[in-house]
């Protein structure tokens, strides 16, 4: 299950939090900021994806805390999308598969003209369809 | 690892017991432990009658009924110290083949060791061992076949054992025992999984306890990969067994202990002998996967013990993956010790709440059970015990005496007695509770985080954010032991790299610990600011109303000062967060005196009748990083005074937008992040320019300016320009535009240095300072070569979404956004500054410098005053300037070298003296009024003292008077102060080069005798007479004295090695550190001077001042050795031309001394060309013109200067410049052998003259001199031809030979040499000496001519 979705800017300013579980909202953001440090640390390293060489926007897991993972995802601007999740299951494609849903999302929203790059999305379409995504893997809506 | 027994921890090692001998127990006991390969361990039992029940006894048939638990408690350490595998006995070799009685004993023994052996199938072996000292002795065939028949055990058991053989008996010996134990295991473990399948019934608990006990005998024999095996698969029943643990907290306990057993002994075998990092890491995650997750509802106590658990479970695995050495690089980031040690740290706090939980649960008393618990027969199992077991345990009778006979721990006595029970499930619960009553929880997490911490800074990956979490949960846990000193500053630390990274709810979890930290230091002001701060988050964990609740009761407080409660500034805090009332300030010091200091200078502004409203605290905001800048994010610049609005119509006229009719524009806006309006009582703003600090009241700004904006505005005053300190409001969500139109007082640099905001209702409040150049530090830098990220132009966390992400002004009216420094323009025409000098200058000289000012056409200036410097780069030294007008009236500028005379010195110093006080502040000149265009030159000298660069600068500072219509909209006159600032860097260069030979006089030959002297030769090897002597010695050419110069490359180096030294101390330095003359000899000084300038130099004169000590012989004509490109009579020298002169000098006594100087060398000289190329700087106002406009501005105001006749004349005559160079240290000394050669002047062909040599021997020993008689030349010549003459010291030899001439005329002297054999030196005594002969007469008489006499030859 899905229990928090984010969007990082490139500067590592978050630009979207949104939490699918009630009274975590402290943790679970400080574990993304957390989750940082190995994104930068795999994007430093080349060590994007898990088995091809070739550089994949998906970075894997990021950190474990308890029963929960945390996913990344950055793409070609360097804006990170981040997930946590507390199924331990869950498979690298069924991420890759919600990581690609949620890029979608993010470029419909970065699209808007009215937008500015680097300040924090408000979107309601946006917010929308990561809990859209959210709850089709479980997430409380 | 500290929490597990060692026989958990460490591979099991197999146990033997050594049975008889005691006395070689020690020693094989040590080899088998610490030397044999595989180790192995052993007990020691003095004799084979007390072997009884040592071994133990072998359980029958296991039934198939269920067990009470699932792993013995002490099972694995019984088989590890107490149930050895081997009974090994040993017997002397003289009871095996002594006599009837003896082998009866050993029969003995050997039936005791059989019996006590057979029931648990120990295996069996004899060591017969020689006694020791003696070789080693072979036991009958027959007597071993006997011991094998009688004790039922093999050939190869039976050893014979020598001591005295060492270490290759032992090692026999180990391992035939290793060999044994491990079929001893082998054979156990087969027993045990028969056993085990022939069950009737199948438990899962059995199979478990199997699986394990296999395992724990395969590492016994070592078979590390069968033991892996067997725990993996005694792990994989335990998914099954947890299963059934529903509801039963006691059950699920047991199994979870097992489990950690099983994991721990896998994981160990792993990375301490496998070194399979991947797989015990997929075990740990495997068996945290199945018991994270409690599989029911817990109660308090379990959930406790759980995380407590869960603590371990981390902690141990990163101990383990430390200790094993392996290549931690190729782990998963969240499987580094770091992070295991935080993940164990996040369990412990977990456990430290849950444990706050059940202490308010019992009133913070721990509860208490009817018993003691104690540890049960198996794993994870708990007994109670009554309150005395031992009581118990006798009234049980017999039974429980056999278990303690047995070992078995008290309570397995008072289990075997029937006096302990297990527990309820009420009773589990309520001493789990009890348990958590007596950790300290915070401690441990303490700890663990100083680990976690430790070792995530030496892994070598990034791990600054997990750093700071660390610190934060840190911070957090030392909050909750009441240190909050120790918590402040990590939690300080925290909550700035949170404000840096602009993360709200971390942010917001780091301001509340920190401002529980505040309350409880009784600091009320950074409480207040951090409940501002707080309640500007908006992503924090308060909701909407508890965030406005807060806000609003700080704002309260820095309202109304510290005198209100804060207990309001708290009152949005949740249940968890203390809030309460603080009445008074005790905490900070410091803050208390800085607040104890604004009061009294605001006490003392009210005194004055105009000091601002009372502020009770003042913040300083002094760094991107505070917390104000979360609360009020701002910004603030000037607008660009050259900026001009595009006309409003085509063809009107453009205006300026940053400065009107003498003002400069500066606004400020501020954005309110807390929930609630703040209201203000002033803003003022601190600006700084060339006249000093002054301050501005900021209005409110509703004009065009705000054009950036989205409209939205606090405050509702009166428009820009008119200070309005009522009425402004901070509004929640808002910006708040201030703005000022600034008078200029004084062109050039305009700096906005702080921003004040009074907070505040009616009379009283808090005052906020933002310091502006380091808020805007950033954008005041330069933006580097090809960086194309520009600095955000807000200081502080703005949010607010898109309206706020535009500017507050607009930066098409000209608002330069955190640009706090401007440069004002001159509200007038300011005048022309020109300053010239040579484009190269000569070190020594007085550099013509010129400077000229003009007014401008339209302005006249009042007041101006001249600042003038010249620095000579390198050292930084102030250069001399003095006037030109009334200094070049002086015919010479003297420099004076450091050894001249002492008047002249004394002079010298006075001069110097004066100049250095001059050059401590520059020449500062006052010019007085200059009417509109009226112009003033000035000709100052520049004392070109040092070589290398020097920096002139000039600096006009004056008052123009203005006319404007600012602010009335009347005409009216204004005074407006300027400056002007031109800087020249010009070169100087060493003009001359000097050099300085000295000749001794012609035909005269001697060697210095200063080593011969008695004293002097007594003396030590290295006194300075000797030295002196081998200088001497290296410098002498062939007996001729002179001191040659220093090479080029020498004399060059030595010139140019110091810029910074005077011209005389530089020719100096290229001159021989000594000079080394005979006595009361005429002497020849010749003086090269050489042109090194660029430009043409006159050499006036040079005259040489003998010092006292030296006579200057008359004479000595001045010769002048011009280049050949020069006129021979002219003076004048181009670059590498060499002027010379010739000086007679002799000492003015016969004896030997040194003087401290030779004297010194005058040189007069001046440029050639009366105007040298001029290099130029102008400024006009505050800007500097360029170098093409400089010098078109100074060939104007050249010619203005020369129509009116001015002081540029004094251009066309260069100053004339006198050197005086000390010369050198010079000794005069006596010759050392002197050799005279006395003839007649004339004498007559036919008739013989005699020619006689003196000699003369100054030295304190004999010389052996060589003479030797050459070439006639037309002479008959009667004496010795060759010859050695030994000269006695201090005395003198003659020899003389009788010359006749044949030929008549002047006739050369024979050819006569004199060699010095000790000094290796030879000289023809004779050479330019000649007499003239007559023809022979017979009747004319010959007349005698008296002998001349030559001058002693100088040695």
């Amino acid at each position: 299950m899905i229990v928090a979705v984010a969007v990082v800017g490139p500067i590592n300013q978050p630009l979207y939090l949104s939490t699918f579980t009630d009274d975590e909202s402290a943790r679970l953001s400080t574990l993304v900021h957390c989750s940082l440090d190995a994104v930068e640390e795999k994007v430093a390293a080349g060590m994007r994806g898990v088995t091809t060489d070739v550089p994949d926007a998906y970075l894997g897991v990021l950190a474990v805390e308890e029963e929960c993972k945390v996913y990344g995802f950055v793409t070609n601007t360097r804006t990170k999308l981040i997930v946590v999740v507390d199924d331990p299951l869950i498979k690298d494609d069924e991420m890759r598969a919600i990581f690609r849903r949620m890029h979608t999302a993010f470029a419909d929203a970065v699209s808007n003209p009215f937008y500015v790059l680097g300040t924090p999305l408000v979107s309601p379409r946006f917010d929308a369809s990561v809990r859209t995504i959210a709850t089709s893997l479980g997430a409380a809506a | 690892m500290e929490q597990y027994p060692s026989e958990l921890t460490s591979p099991p090692v197999p146990l033997v017991a050594l049975i008889g001998k005691p006395e070689l127990h020690p020693a094989l006991g040590d080899f088998l432990r610490s030397q044999n390969v595989p180790r192995v361990h052993s007990i020691g039992i003095p004799d084979a009658h007390s072997t009884a029940g040592t071994f133990g006894r072998r359980k029958g048939t296991p039934s198939g009924t269920t067990t009470a638990g699932i792993l013995k408690a002490g099972w694995l350490r019984k088989h590890r110290t107490s149930k050895p595998a081997v009974a090994t006995l040993l017997v002397d070799r003289a009871s095996v083949v002594g006599d009837p009685a003896a082998w009866a004993w050993l029969v003995s023994q050997l039936d005791a060791v059989k019996a006590a052996a057979r029931d648990r199938g120990a295996r069996v072996v004899i060591v017969v061992a020689q006694k020791p000292g003696l070789p080693a002795a072979e036991v009958p065939e027959d007597r071993v076949a006997m011991i094998c028949r009688q004790a039922g055990v093999e050939r190869r058991c039976v050893l014979n054992f020598a001591p005295s053989e060492g270490l290759p008996a032992l090692q026999v010996v180990g391992k035939v025992l290793h060999n044994q134990a491990v079929e001893f295991y082998m054979a156990d473990a087969q027993r045990r999984l028969s056993a085990h399948t022939h069950r009737n019934v199948p438990s899962t608990d059995l199979n478990l306890r199997t699986a394990f006990k296999l395992g724990v005998l395969a590492e016994f024999r070592g078979d590390w990969a069968a033991a892996l095996r067997m725990f993996r698969e005694a792990y994989g029943y335990l998914s099954q067994v947890l299963s059934s643990c529903t509801g039963q907290p006691q059950r699920f306990a047991e199994v979870r202990a097992v489990a950690e057993y099983v994991h721990v002994k896998g994981v160990s075998l792993l990375l301490l002998a496998l070194k399979q990092l991947p797989e015990a890491v997929a075990q740990f995650e495997a068996h945290l996967r199945l018991f994270r997750r409690l599989p029911f509802t817990p109660a308090p106590g379990l959930l406790a013990s759980h995380h407590a658990w869960l603590s371990r479970q981390y902690t141990v695995m990163a101990e383990l993956v430390m200790s094993s050495g392996v290549d931690r690089a190729a782990l998963q980031r969240e499987q580094q010790p770091g992070q295991l040690y935080l993940a164990a740290a996040l369990a412990a706090i977990e456990r430290r709440k849950v444990a706050a939980f059940i202490s308010g649960m019992h009133g913070g008393k721990p509860p208490s059970l009817p018993g003691r618990v104690e540890p049960g027969l198996f794993v994870g199992q708990l007994l109670l015990l009554p309150a005395d077991p031992a009581a118990a345990a006798v009234a049980a009778g017999g039974a429980a005496i056999a278990a303690a006979l047995a070992g078995l721990p008290a309570s397995a006595l008072a289990a075997a007695a029937g006096a302990a029970k297990r527990l309820s499930e009420e009773q589990y619960e309520l001493h789990l509770e009890s348990e958590e009553g007596r950790v300290q929880h915070s401690k441990a997490t303490v700890d663990l985080l100083h680990t976690a911490q430790d070792a995530l800074r030496s892994s070598g990956r990034r791990t600054g954010k997990t750093l700071q979490r660390a610190m934060q949960l840190l911070g957090h846990e030392l909050l909750e032991s009441g240190n909050a000193v120790a918590a402040e500053p990590h939690l300080t630390q925290v909550a700035a790299f949170y404000r840096r990274e602009r993360w709200e709810a971390p942010l917001a979890s780091t301001l509340l610990l920190l401002r529980e930290c505040r309350q409880q230091e009784h600091n009320l002001q950074a409480h207040t600011q951090l409940s501002l701060e707080l309640a500007a988050l908006s992503d924090s964990s308060l909701d909407a109303e508890q965030r406005e609740a807060m806000a609003t009761a700080a704002l309260s407080v820095l309202a109304a000062g510290e005198e209100e409660e804060a207990g309001g500034a708290s009152g949005g805090l949740p249940a968890s967060q203390p809030g309460g009332r603080l009445a008074e300030l005790e905490g900070d010091v410091a803050q208390q005196q800085a607040l104890a200091g604004q009061r009294g200078q605001q006490a003392a502004h009210q005194q004055q009748g105009q000091g601002p409203p009372e502020t009770q605290c003042a913040y300083q905001v002094t760094s991107s990083q505070s917390g104000w800048l979360t609360v009020l994010p701002m910004c603030a610049g000037f607008f660009d005074p050259t900026h001009t609005v595009p006309p409003p119509s085509p063809g009107g006229p453009a205006a300026a937008s940053g400065t009107t009719s003498g003002t400069v524009r500066f606004a400020a806006a501020v954005w309110n992040n807390a929930p609630v309006d703040l209201p203000l009582l002033s803003a003022e703003q601190q600006l700084c320019d060339a006249s000093g600090p002054f301050t501005v009241a900021l209005a409110a700004d509703t004009a065009g300016s705000s054009s950036g904006g989205d409209g939205s505005n606090g405050g509702d005053s009166s428009s820009g320009g008119q200070p309005a300190a009522d009425g402004l409001v901070l509004q929640a969500g808002a910006w708040l535009r201030l703005s000022a139109d600034i008078p200029v007082r004084c062109s050039g640099d305009l700096q906005a240095t702080s921003l004040l905001l009074r907070l505040g209702v009616g009379g009283s409040g808090s005052s906020i300072t933002f310091q502006l150049p380091k808020l805007f530090a950033a954008q005041e830098r330069p933006a580097a070569a090809g960086a194309a990220v520009a600095a955000p132009p807000v200081a502080g966390w703005l949010r607010g979404g898109w309206t706020s992400s535009r500017l507050p002004f607009s930066s098409s009216a000209g608002f330069l956004a955190g640009r706090c420094s401007i440069e004002v323009p001159p509200q007038h025409a300011p005048p022309l500054l020109v300053l010239q000098a040579p484009e190269v200058l000569l070190q020594g000289e007085r550099a013509v410098v010129t400077l000229a000012v003009r007014a401008a056409a339209a302005h006249g200036i009042l007041g101006s005053v001249l600042h003038c410097t010249a620095v000579h780069a390198e050292s930084q030294e102030q250069l001399a300037l003095a006037r030109g007008d009334t200094d070049a009236a002086q015919p010479a500028n003297k420099v004076q070298g450091d050894t001249a005379h002492p008047a002249e010195q004394e002079a010298g110093q006075e001069q110097l003296g004066a100049e250095h006080a001059q050059q401590a502040a520059g020449l500062q000149l006052q010019l007085g009024d200059l009417a509109a265009g009226e112009r003033r030159h000035l000709v100052l000298l520049l004392d070109a003292r040092y070589r290398g660069a020097v920096h002139l600068s000039a600096d006009l500072k004056y008052t123009a008077v203005t006319r404007g219509t600012a602010g009335t909209g009347h005409a009216h006159t204004a005074t407006e102060a300027g400056h002007c600032t031109a800087t020249l860097a010009v070169h100087v260069q060493l003009p001359w080069k000097l050099g300085l030979q000295l000749l001794g006089p012609p035909a005269t030959h001697s060697l210095l005798s200063a080593a011969a002297e008695p004293s002097a030769a007594e003396g030590a090897l290295g006194s300075p007479a000797i030295l002196l002597l081998d200088q001497q010695q290296k410098r002498l050419q062939g007996l001729s004295v002179h001191d040659a110069p220093l090479p080029p490359s020498a004399a060059s180096e030595a010139a140019l090695g110091d810029g910074a030294k005077d011209l005389p101390a530089l020719l100096l330095r290229s001159l021989p550190l000594r000079l080394v003359l005979p006595a009361g000899q005429r002497c020849t000084a010749l003086v090269q001077l050489q042109s090194l300038a660029a430009c043409q130099l006159d050499v006036l004169s040079m005259d040489m001042e003998p010092g006292d000590g030296v006579r200057l012989l008359p004479t000595a004509a001045v010769a002048s050795d011009v280049g050949p490109a020069a006129v021979a009579a002219c003076d004048t020298l181009c670059r590498s031309d060499v002027f010379a002169a010739a000086f007679a000098v002799a000492s003015s006594a016969e004896a030997a001394r040194e003087l401290p100087s030779l004297g010194s060398l005058r040189v007069t000289w001046r440029r050639h060309q009366p105007r040298p190329v001029l290099l130029a700087a102008a400024a006009c106002g505050a800007s500097q013109l360029n170098a093409a406009a400089a010098a078109a501005a100074a060939e104007t105001e050249t010619a203005g200067a020369a129509g009116l006749g001015g002081s540029s004349s004094s251009i066309g005559s260069p100053a004339v410049c006198e050197l005086l160079v000390p010369l050198p240290l010079v000794s005069f000394l006596r010759p050392l052998l002197t050799a005279a050669m006395h003839y007649p002047a004339a004498g007559t062909a036919g008739q013989p003259s005699e020619l006689r040599l003196q000699l003369r021997n100054e030295g304190g020993s004999s010389q052996e001199v060589g003479v030797a008689v050459g070439d006639p030349h037309g002479s008959l010549l009667a004496g010795p031809k060759s010859t050695r003459v030994q000269v006695p010291p201090h005395s003198s030899a003659s020899l003389s030979w009788q010359a006749v001439p044949y030929h008549s005329g002047p006739q050369t002297l024979p050819e006569i040499t004199v060699a010095a054999a000790q000094h290796g030196q030879a000289v023809d005594v004779t050479r330019g000496c000649s007499m003239f002969v007559h023809r022979q007469s017979p009747r004319q008489e010959v007349q005698a001519t008296p002998e001349p006499s030559m001058e002693p030859g100088i040695v």
